[in-house]
């Protein structure tokens, strides 16, 4: 079982805000059985934003819960054809947003490993640029495949 | 013998700006010419943990962090540059640049 599959992948074209987002991640966790707890991964998600932005810059956003709501490491992905309003460093818009999802105990190292393999490429430009451009879950997909994060 | 430069990364969620900002670290340093170690200490634990020999060859000594490191005595005899996880993540380049006029 890897910690991304297509069915994690979500195309946005109503939402403009962050906090909606994140509860369409949340609710959508908690459906595919990542989550057991609505409320709770809402508040984790909720607190590691009051620490500090999660908008990267460029388009590009982390927000991240660790919770012992969170049955597995997972990752979630909101790719936006409209701008959300989401704090970043460079005061912009966001147009996807990688959500990590981390059990707050005896999370699986190996899966811990492959979230980090994702973590470093979004300092790869090319990767970045790849994923601003891609449309579908499953061109999402592909590219985390063509970039080795192996899911 | 070429120079060295190293590293430690630590954040207190420790999934993301941890890891981004060791492989920024580890791109720049590579970019500028130096020989990299960057030790993390996110959520998986301590990864590519830097021994005494590591800390003792460096010429540069980067500390990305938003929470005090596990064994930070390691460091105690050298001199530090502590660098904030998100200015290092979008320039590590400029910042050991910045580093270097330093020294």
């Amino acid at each position: 079982m890897g910690i991304l599959s297509k069915e994690q992948i979500f195309i946005n074209d109503g939402m403009s805000f962050k906090k909606e987002v994140i509860q369409l991640i949340v609710e959508k966790a908690v459906e595919l059985g990542l989550s057991d707890n609505n409320e709770e991964l809402m508040n984790s998600f909720m607190e590691r934003e009051a620490l500090g932005m999660t908008g990267l810059g460029e388009g590009i956003a982390i927000p991240h819960a660790k919770s012992s709501s969170v049955n597995r490491v997972s990752v979630m992905v909101v790719k936006s054809e409209i701008p959300i309003q989401w704090e970043s460093f460079d005061d912009g818009p966001v147009y996807i947003a990688i959500a990590l999802l981390v059990p707050k105990e005896n999370a699986d190292n190996i899966h811990l490993k492959v979230l980090s393999n994702l973590t470093r490429k979004l300092v790869n430009k090319e990767f970045k640029e790849n994923l601003l451009c891609s449309n579908t879950p499953e061109e999402i997909m592909e590219l985390f495949k063509e970039f080795s994060i192996n899911s | 013998m070429s120079k060295k430069l190293v590293a430690i990364c630590a954040c207190p969620m420790g999934l993301a700006h941890t890891f981004m900002a060791a492989q920024a670290i580890e791109d720049g340093a590579k970019e500028l010419g130096y020989e990299v170690k960057v030790e993390t200490q996110g959520a998986d634990g301590i990864q590519n943990e830097l021994t005494a020999k590591d800390i003792a060859e460096a010429k540069i000594i980067i500390q990305a962090i938003a929470v005090t490191p596990i064994n930070n005595e390691r460091f105690d005899a050298y001199e530090i540059f502590e660098v904030d996880l998100q200015d290092v993540i979008k320039d590590a380049k400029g910042i050991i640049t910045e580093i270097e006029s330093m020294i």
